[in-house]
């Protein structure tokens, strides 16, 4: 209890985690070690495991096998009270009979800290979350954004050693939640606690974290920073998962994929994909990967259709079909796009400047 | 005054207003405003002279004690009850939570008529009652189990409705800001149950004095040790004593008034607690 401000920082190990509720696995031999004063992502669709986990970590639920260890110190068995943890849920869950200035003190006034420091921290909190004046205000007379804060204020009021966050932003409008996410980050760099939250949302979880665990299924699917996950993701769901991304099919050429009449150069897991003779494979490739030429040229390039033209935004969206039916998204610069001078139904060729290729056992 | 953009000035508004007001007043209004004209019929020094008898004192007195019973005994068996079906994983906690419908469904005659099979001398654990030289048929205890059990889903349901709407969230904050499971309870469970609380004791209240037919067959009516009000009520009545009947029927009527205007105030209050749990919602 009353930790100095700048203690070291807690890590938290686990490993062999697994969790079955009735005949559904939600987690299956979970292996994850965060590091000290990190802030990292649990990543994955709804039913992956991933809030399971964080309720795991925080004590709120019990795990079936396996060990979780908080600050080095076995936390299996450990109470909830004492793993040390601040916990921000979904909706919040602030006590609705309570004021802002009350949510705020609770977790000093259940451990009998004296008046006068309750007073101190609640008064230092409320600047630091930009909610002065809104002290006397009850949780239903606040507005999103800011039900959202107290909660933070209240998970830190007794200055956690772990923070957790069970999809933070989740009930909150688009732009709310954009500023409240860089808000988050800045935050944590201010305050270096370590921090494991929980959300469905892929550019949420590569713009906060140092790193994005992807979950899938109960397991997890790779565990990297934002740029290892989304530039060298380890397999086809976490392409897919995160962002668009288009499949080819074709076939494995001495090192290299053909896709129509599209020649793809062996990155990513296509070597493996050759070592286990794989004679058909998949290419992932972005959006922003594919550019689109109006002649064949050197007979490199698929053909395709041109479909629907979204010129509103950043980059200008394009929509084609290919020979086979398959329907591929392009982003192109502005600039591009202007050079191009594309129209619906326009014969043209597509051409990746980047591929991750993927063997393909589905044939 | 607007007018009633549907129904206009046409001849069908008067008419159902009448028969509404007509049928309410040979329904309610009339038989309530009997029961005091003819407990005053032969003066106030009557009326007090009826409810004053040592069977009547007697029988009030009984059927207070047997509400007090079954409000201390639903307050806290009704809240401990409801927080075993919606927070544990207590097992055969949905067979209790289908067990609490029985009292309303079951007649009170019947229900009085299964603890007379059960507690009886000729019942299954009567010997076994008389052997320890424990009455509980025909005696106060048994007064008080059929009162106990004609009222024990009213705290229980209310509240059971209450902690699954709001769900086990704000426990689980509790106790991740380090709240003890008895400080979670009053500090955060029972400010959010507190008016299902209230309007349980208050149906309790309600039913614990009006209760007839499980007491009726319980008791054994013995005057002036095991008859309540609503029975000595029926036993002067029967025995064409109308002012002492009527005049015992007053502090009834008028507890039953009270007990609506409870209701009401609490269904307001916690009618606005819900708009603003819905208003938050959104």
């Amino acid at each position: 209890m009353n930790a100095p401000a700048t203690h070291a920082p807690t890590g938290i190990e686990i490993a062999g985690v697994s969790r079955t509720f009735g005949g559904f696995q939600a987690l299956r031999d979970v292996d994850l070690e965060v590091r000290p004063g990190e802030l990292i992502a649990l990543l994955g669709p709804s039913g992956s495991g991933k809030t399971t986990l964080l309720r795991i970590i925080a004590g709120l639920e019990t795990h079936d096998t396996g060990s979780v260890r908080i600050a080095e110190r076995e936390a299996t068995g450990v109470d909830v009270r004492s793993r040390g943890i601040g916990f921000v849920f979904q909706h919040y869950a602030l006590f609705k009979h309570m004021t802002v200035a009350a949510n705020i003190g609770f977790s000093l006034r259940m451990r009998n800290a004296p008046k006068a420091q309750i007073a101190e921290k609640v008064a230092e909190l409320l600047a630091l979350f930009r909610l002065d004046g809104l002290a006397a205000r009850y949780p239903d007379e606040l507005s999103g954004g800011q039900r959202q804060r107290v909660a933070l204020a209240r998970a830190l009021a007794s200055e956690p050693e772990i923070l957790l966050l069970d999809e933070p932003f989740g009930a909150l409008d688009a732009r709310v939640r954009q500023e409240l996410r860089r808000w988050l980050r800045r935050l944590h760099d201010d305050i270096g606690v370590t921090t494991v939250f929980v959300t469905h949302d892929q550019e949420e979880a590569l713009e906060v974290a140092d790193r994005v665990v992807v979950m899938n299924a109960g397991r997890i699917e790779q565990i990297g920073t934002p740029e290892e996950v989304f530039g060298n993701p380890a397999n086809e769901f976490v392409m897919t998962f995160l962002g668009n991304v288009n499949v080819f099919h074709g076939r494995v050429e001495e090192g290299c994929v053909r896709v129509g009449g599209l020649l793809v150069d062996a990155a990513g897991g296509a070597g493996e994909a050759s070592n286990r003779a794989a004679s058909s494979a998949k290419a992932y490739v972005r959006p922003h990967e594919i550019d689109i030429v109006t002649e064949a040229g050197d007979g490199h390039g698929v053909p395709a259709t041109v479909t629907f033209v979204n010129p509103v935004g950043a980059s200008v969206k394009v929509e084609l079909a290919t020979s086979d039916g398959s329907s591929i998204l392009v982003e192109l610069t502005r600039e591009r796009y202007g050079e191009l001078n594309l129209e619906r139904n326009q014969r043209v060729y597509l051409r990746a400047r980047s591929a991750t290729v993927f063997p393909d056992y589905s044939i | 005054m607007a007018k009633h953009p549907r129904t206009g000035e046409g001849v069908a508004r008067p008419i159902i207003i009448t028969v509404a007001v007509g049928w309410l007043a040979v329904v309610l209004a009339l038989p309530f405003a009997s029961v005091f004209i003819a407990a005053f019929a032969d003066g106030l020094p009557a009326f007090i002279a009826a409810l004053t008898t040592p069977d009547a004192l007697h029988a009030a007195s009984l059927t207070l004690l047997a509400m007090v019973v079954a409000l201390v005994f639903n307050l806290v068996f009704g809240i401990a009850a409801a927080y075993a079906v919606e927070r544990t994983r207590l097992p055969g906690r949905r067979i209790i939570a289908l067990l609490l419908d029985l009292p309303i469904a079951v007649s009170p005659v019947v229900a009085g008529l299964m603890f007379l099979l059960l507690f009886g001398r000729q019942g299954w654990l009567g010997p076994l009652l008389e052997s320890l030289n424990v009455r509980i048929v025909f005696a106060l205890p048994g007064v008080l189990l059929a009162t106990i059990f004609v009222t024990l889903p009213f705290v229980a349901k209310e509240v059971i409705g209450v902690l699954r709407e709001t769900g086990p969230a704000e426990e689980e904050a509790a106790a991740t800001l380090g709240a003890n499971r008895v400080q979670t309870f009053f500090h955060v469970v029972l400010p959010n149950i507190r008016w299902a609380v209230f309007y349980g004791l208050v149906l309790t209240a309600a039913r614990a004095l009006g209760e007839f037919g499980a007491v009726s067959v319980l008791s054994g009516n013995l005057i002036g040790s095991t008859q309540t009000l609503p029975l000595y009520i029926e036993q002067v009545y029967s025995n064409y004593q109308t002012t002492a009947a009527f005049a015992a029927a007053v502090p009834l009527t008028l507890l039953a008034v009270a007990t609506i205007a409870a209701h009401k105030v609490l269904a307001w209050f916690s009618s606005r607690e819900r708009a603003r749990a819905i208003l938050e919602e959104n």
